[in-house]
């Protein structure tokens, strides 16, 4: 029973596992590892990526890839940047950044659920667009104060010694968790997700409920890049297309937690910890600067591999 | 040259699908296979295209011309031993014209390196000419008619020169079945010249018309076994079809024990009122058009449970769609509880006026496998359960209680674990969970085995008698005759007869299903 019980914790909290023991190996290799200092800087610089995984989480649940979020933010962070030199105040240049990405959200939603484009197709085209926008919009060329100094420090500022947009993060998180696990909505997207055809039969609106995903996709992405443009305060149009890579690695590893087979917050928010504990520790022990980047492909292709059923069925039994 | 099958026994988990048959197929005649379903004729076809090998220590034989073996190992075996077969499936690519289908299976002729187009056509006219098919190589598959393509499907399996001077039988499996009875019997008039070359033809079909007006004998299947060999001359359609039918299905007992809860209990729980009695129609179709529904009318009231048989064309596989709101009519009334259904009916808006549809063909279109058992039964009613999981425990407690449900403790196990009947059980609890005034169910016991069966026709009674209106549709269309209170056969898309009181019996169901 006992051992069961642990056999069971350690299958649905493996990457949970893998962290600590990260944490403790690190906290031995070195010593400016496991303070509240190096977590805080380990943590902010992954809250972009965690916004980018938890917007992209929405649609791979009801069953579509939206590729276009990593281009949705340099659109978003562009738009603020072009509004706040047409001399916008700080909060409305936080809002329309907002409200940017629930816009690119309705859009994307439009391509694939009403025209009925394949969404790997739609979403990878509206990225290009999103891509152009956040290049064309100031020429190519990076604006910095986009943000005042005030608004910048009050953001910068920590709560328990922990940054304030981690906490904000967190919070996001817990309300997608809410929605996804423990409402109807959530229910119909899982549905949706795993067969389309079952839950039309059953009376679901299965059209509003992908539309959804992308508007959700959107809106998360649009409070991560007003975040992003109120922590740093400068507007770089080459931000986007980097969360990429390291966000859907996130995304792909949650599978491997909490529900295992399918898509899930508590995964995706120890995936973070995971990955970001990962770089930095490697990082400190002097790793080259490239090594990031082949170990969130790796991950990918490792997680579709777990992925396939047969090695599924035999991690649960 | 003949070909011979002899004892051969076909056996998976838990099913004999065929016992020690043996039949001979004789060269120049034209031999039916019939058969309920389940009753294992396309087990035959698959253990003689070599998908399927007989049981090992059943002492098979499988003789074709002059070869005799065990078993044939794979379907390129098959085809090498001179085995020819027309799948119910065409193979014909729709947007390729019919000179390129023809070459994706005898490989295109070149010339310099190109296709030589030139001889690509003369090839295929060659090919027709055989048998005696006129039609232009250059015209696109989807323009044809279904019995050009089933003629072209079998001119492609039979071939032409050395393959057809290999060709040792040529079977016929259910190549009729998705074309309308006229077009069938332009298709079959061809396959006659083809065992007038001296070639044996296994002809496998649900069709008694073609059966008795085209072949020379018949071997009727029940249950995996060989149960009536006969000439066609000495037989009659009433003889066949009262082999086919399965033995009386043990009316038996089907453990008779209390139950804890009744359908009463769980709406009560869940606030939903039983429908109000009335003597009024709750459903009625009033001369409606759709795909081949050709100007049905019919209706039914509370508490009545009514079958709804017929053959493959006859408009009963687009009915249950329609009812449900998946397909949509063209032409004509459709009332439930005494309002119109919108011609933009879907699913949804079907479901909200009160009519609840249990689909066919449960992995695909009623069950969600990697969820577990609860999310499945509550699916579509999430929404009277959110934030109350006292309630969803209790409706579970008493769904798994009433439907029989096993194993029921664990509510939260993955749908796919559960077995074939204990899903079907618990499908039909979520969509008798709404308490629907008319409940159409669409071949709900398919792949079930008996004991859920009954269950599910007991509880299909209990409904019943709480003023639900039931319709049924079936694969097995003889079972009906124990659950339901009236039938209506449909034929060509119109109902063509009734069958009340005494008049409903398993033999007078067959006749409207088989013949």
């Amino acid at each position: 029973m006992i051992k069961n019980f642990f056999k069971n914790i350690f299958v649905k909290y493996i990457s949970l596992v893998i962290t600590i023991l990260l944490f403790v190996a690190f906290s031995f290799a070195s010593s400016s590892f496991a303070t509240v200092k190096n977590m805080n800087v380990i943590l902010v610089g992954r809250v972009t990526v965690g916004f980018f995984a938890l917007a992209s989480l929405i649609p791979l649940i009801a069953g579509e890839f939206d590729i276009s979020l990593g281009y949705m933010i340099g659109a978003c962070i562009m738009v603020g940047g072009k509004l706040s030199t047409l001399g916008l105040s700080d909060w409305s240049v936080l809002f329309f950044t907002l409200l940017t990405g629930i816009l690119l959200g309705v859009f994307n939603g439009f391509l694939t659920v009403t025209l009925n484009i394949p969404s790997t197709i739609s979403t990878l085209g509206s990225g290009m667009i999103m891509y152009s926008i956040s290049l064309g919009l100031c020429g190519g060329k990076s604006i910095s104060n986009v943000i005042s100094k005030d608004i910048v420090k009050l953001f910068r500022a920590n709560f328990l010694g922990f940054n304030i947009t981690i906490w904000i993060l967190l919070l996001v998180a817990v309300l997608v968790f809410y929605l996804l696990e423990l409402t109807p909505f959530g229910k119909q997207i899982y549905a949706v997700g795993l067969s389309s055809r079952v839950s039309y039969l059953a009376g679901i609106r299965i059209k509003l409920i992908r539309m959804m995903s992308f508007i959700l996709a959107g809106a998360i992405i649009g409070i991560g890049s007003a975040l992003y443009l109120a922590k740093s305060g400068n507007a770089y149009p080459d931000t986007g297309p980097t969360y990429l890579m390291p966000g859907l690695a996130t995304v792909f590893l949650s599978i491997t937690t909490y529900k295992i087979g399918s898509y899930n917050v508590p995964g995706t928010v120890i995936s973070i910890f995971m990955l970001g504990i990962l770089f930095n520790g490697v990082n400190l022990l002097g790793a080259p600067f490239w090594l990031e980047s082949v170990v969130n492909g790796l991950i990918l292709m490792a997680v579709v591999l777990m992925n396939r059923k047969d090695s599924r069925q035999a991690l649960q039994e | 040259m003949a070909v011979q099958v002899k004892n051969i026994s076909v056996s998976f988990p838990g099913v004999k699908a065929l016992q020690n048959v043996s039949m001979e197929f004789k060269p120049g005649q034209i031999h039916a296979v019939v058969g309920a379903n389940g009753s294992g004729k396309s087990t035959l076809v698959k253990v003689l295209t070599g998908v399927y090998k007989p049981d090992s220590n059943c002492g098979s034989e499988i003789i074709i011309g002059d070869v005799s073996t065990k078993s044939i190992d794979s379907p390129i075996i098959a085809s090498s031993m001179g085995i020819r077969v027309v799948h119910q499936e065409s193979p014909l690519v729709k947007t390729f014209t019919v000179g390129e289908c023809v070459a994706l299976f005898e490989g295109y002729p070149k010339r310099n390196g190109k296709i030589d187009w030139k001889a690509l056509n003369k090839n295929v006219k060659d090919l027709f000419r055989i048998y005696d098919i006129n039609v232009d190589p250059d015209l696109l598959t989807e323009d044809l008619t279904a019995s050009e393509r089933n003629m072209i499907a079998m001119a492609i399996a039979m071939g032409r020169d050395e393959k057809l001077k290999k060709t040792k039988v040529l079977i016929l499996d259910e190549a009729d079945a998705s074309i309308p009875e006229a077009e069938a019997e332009k298709f079959l008039v061809h396959v006659r010249k083809i065992a007038d070359m001296g070639i044996p033809v296994i002809m496998v079909t649900h069709r008694m018309k073609s059966v008795m007006k085209f072949c020379d004998d018949v071997f009727v299947l029940n249950d995996g076994k060989l149960v009536y060999q006969g000439l066609i001359s000495e037989t009659s359609e009433d003889l066949l079809v009262s082999k086919m039918m399965k033995q009386d299905d043990s009316e038996s007992k089907a453990n008779a024990q209390a139950k804890k809860y009744t359908l009463g209990n769980l709406w009560d729980a869940l606030n939903i009122k039983a429908p109000e009695s009335t003597n009024n129609e709750v459903l009625s179709m009033t001369d409606v058009y759709a795909e081949n529904i050709d100007g049905l009318t019919f209706s039914v009231k509370q508490g009545e449970i009514l079958g709804i048989i017929g053959i493959k064309d006859s408009g009963v596989v687009e009915l249950p769609k329609i009812l449900g709101g998946e397909l949509r009519i063209s032409k004509g009334s459709y009332k439930i509880n005494g309002k119109e259904v919108s011609l933009k009916a879907t699913p949804r808006s079907i479901h909200q006026s009160g009519l609840s549809l249990l689909p066919c063909d449960r992995p695909v279109n009623s069950s969600i496998m990697p969820l577990t058992l609860k999310d499945n039964v509550l699916l579509p009613n999430e929404f009277r359960f959110w934030h109350r999981s006292t309630l969803s425990k209790n409706v579970m407690k008493m769904v798994t209680d009433i439907f029989d449900v096993i194993p029921g403790h664990d509510i939260n196990m993955m749908f796919g674990k559960f077995s074939g009947g204990n899903q079907q059980k618990a499908i039909l609890a979520k969509w008798l969970l709404s308490c629907p005034s008319v409940f159409v169910l669409d071949d709900p016991t398919y792949g079930v085995d008996p004991a859920s069966r009954m269950r599910i026709f007991e509880k299909i009674r209990e409904a019943a008698e709480k003023k639900v209106a039931i319709i049924i549709f079936s694969t097995e269309p003889e079972q009906l005759a124990n659950v339901c209170s009236r039938i209506i056969a449909l034929r060509n898309g119109k109902v063509a007869g009734e069958l009340k009181g005494d008049e409903l019996t398993r033999e007078a169901i067959a006749r409207w299903c088989y013949i």
